[in-house]
């Protein structure tokens, strides 16, 4: 959504806002201090501060549009409703978190368990009166498709539904068809801070663009080399729409994915692109598309 | 750091929600009182202390209640009355900062008297070489008893000289 300011604010409504952000600031730092000090580090007050932009979803830094319409409204409403709504997207957070720790895929790695159990005590940890805005867990598995441009309980919340969406894809498949792929990627896949999902998706996409079944994950020689053959000629923009219509023939035969997991699937198209683009004409595909 | 919040810091510094009459009100049965040329430098003072301590303040400050607690000292004179608030102010934000912000505005200012009316005798100078865990822990007990500022006893002297025999 563009929050462009359509036209600049005026000196009279910059300074206006900034007085209404500062009052607020004002009443949130006596409650901090529970009334026992009237100053505070101004580090402390910029995290405050950043907490209560985080709550009406402003920025801090740069007037938008949404600037604006806080000329209009009773801040501390606003306030209000953004606490209550920092609450409810936590308990939707702790249900998905849960539903994450009840799918996980029949392969291990010690990163993921690891940020599941981090994640588990986030839920104590996150301060949503005073520091909305921060992610008080360490985040070790990474994802195929990173978070970004996210703070607070919107960051957590969009990476358990993105890890959700992984874990789904990779329950799919037997245990068998994907540990040959793993081994081949990374031996300590399990050890090692890894995404489990990249390797898999990426040989399931191979095959559905050679209109292959995905089921074995299997790529031969002959295989790669006829992946070589058909992006060898192709854009950037071609390679991507190939790989997305890879994405179409997966969805055929995985009907239990909804329309998230395949929005997912298609954003690592765009990763998985660029990765083909730049390698194909000095390593060849080999390192992308894994031959079992 | 964000631009406008330290602009605003420093505009805020300059204000004071007391009036001069509220302060010299509480120091006037002292003998003590502020002009306003005077009561325009504290607050001055204050806001480039709370620039080089890099604090910000809300509210009125802490002025009021430094007047308040100090203005009975038998150690300060109309003649140093402003040049002593000026160093007690600055000590003030120090602290806050050295203690970590871990004692209330009360505490630290109820500190900072006890000390300066009694061991202090008087000197800011004394009191700006206290080491923040013993003004923390005179700022959260009331007392200086246990504190290295306590002075040494008859009895606790003999107690010495028990364990050296």
């Amino acid at each position: 959504m563009n929050h462009e300011l359509e036209s600049p604010l005026t000196a009279m409504e910059y300074n206006l806002i900034q007085e209404k952000l500062l009052n607020l600031l004002s009443r949130q730092v006596e409650r901090y201090t529970g009334g026992d000090s009237t100053s505070i580090r101004i580090e402390l007050a910029q995290e405050l501060l950043n907490a209560i932009c985080y709550c009406l979803n402003i920025s801090a830094e740069c007037p938008d549009e949404r600037w604006r319409r806080l000329l209009y409204c009773d801040l501390s409403e606003e306030y209000q409703k953004g606490l209550k709504s920092v609450e409810q997207k936590k308990q939707f957070g702790k249900q998905l978190w849960r539903a994450v720790c009840a799918s996980l895929p029949t392969v291990e790695n010690t990163s993921m368990l690891d940020t599941l159990k981090n994640i588990g005590k986030f839920w104590d940890k996150y301060d949503s009166i005073f520091f909305a805005h921060e992610i008080p867990c360490d985040i070790d598995y990474q994802l195929a498709v990173p978070v970004s441009e996210l703070y607070g309980i919107d960051y957590i919340n969009q990476y358990l539904e993105n890890l959700f969406c992984e874990n789904r894809f990779l329950i799919e498949y037997q245990t068998d068809a994907i540990i040959p792929i793993l081994n081949r990627y990374c031996p300590d896949y399990k050890g090692l801070l890894i995404n489990l999902f990249e390797p898999v998706v990426t040989n399931a996409l191979g095959l559905a663009v050679l209109e292959k079944s995905d089921k074995s994950l299997h790529i031969g020689q002959h295989d790669l080399t006829c992946l070589y053959n058909l992006f060898e000629p192709m854009n950037k923009t071609d390679i991507h729409g190939c790989l997305l219509q890879g994405v179409e023939r997966l969805s055929v035969n995985h009907t239990a994915f909804g329309q998230r997991e395949w929005s997912y699937i298609s954003q690592y198209c765009g990763q998985l692109t660029v990765r083909i683009d730049r390698l194909r004409d000095s390593t060849g595909l080999e390192g992308i598309f894994l031959v079992t | 750091m964000n631009y406008w919040l330290s602009s605003i810091a420093q505009l805020q510094a300059q204000n004071h929600a007391m009036t001069l009459e509220q302060l010299n009100r509480q120091s006037e049965p002292f003998g003590l009182s502020l002009s306003k040329s005077a009561l325009n430098r504290l607050l001055q003072h204050r806001a480039e202390t709370l620039r080089n301590t890099k604090r910000i303040e809300f509210g009125e400050g802490v002025l009021g209640k430094l007047i308040a607690a100090f203005c009975d000292s038998p150690y300060i004179a109309q003649s140093d009355y402003e040049k002593t608030l000026l160093e007690l102010q600055e000590l003030f934000y120090l602290f806050k900062n050295e203690c970590h912000d871990l004692v209330s505005d009360d505490e630290l200012i109820g500190a900072m008297h006890l000390i300066y009316n009694d061991v202090a005798k008087g000197s800011t100078e004394y009191l700006s070489g206290i080491d923040w865990k013993t003004m923390y822990q005179i700022a959260v007990t009331s007392s200086i008893s246990g504190t290295e500022l306590e002075e040494p006893t008859l009895e606790g002297f003999l107690d010495g000289a028990e364990y050296e025999s």
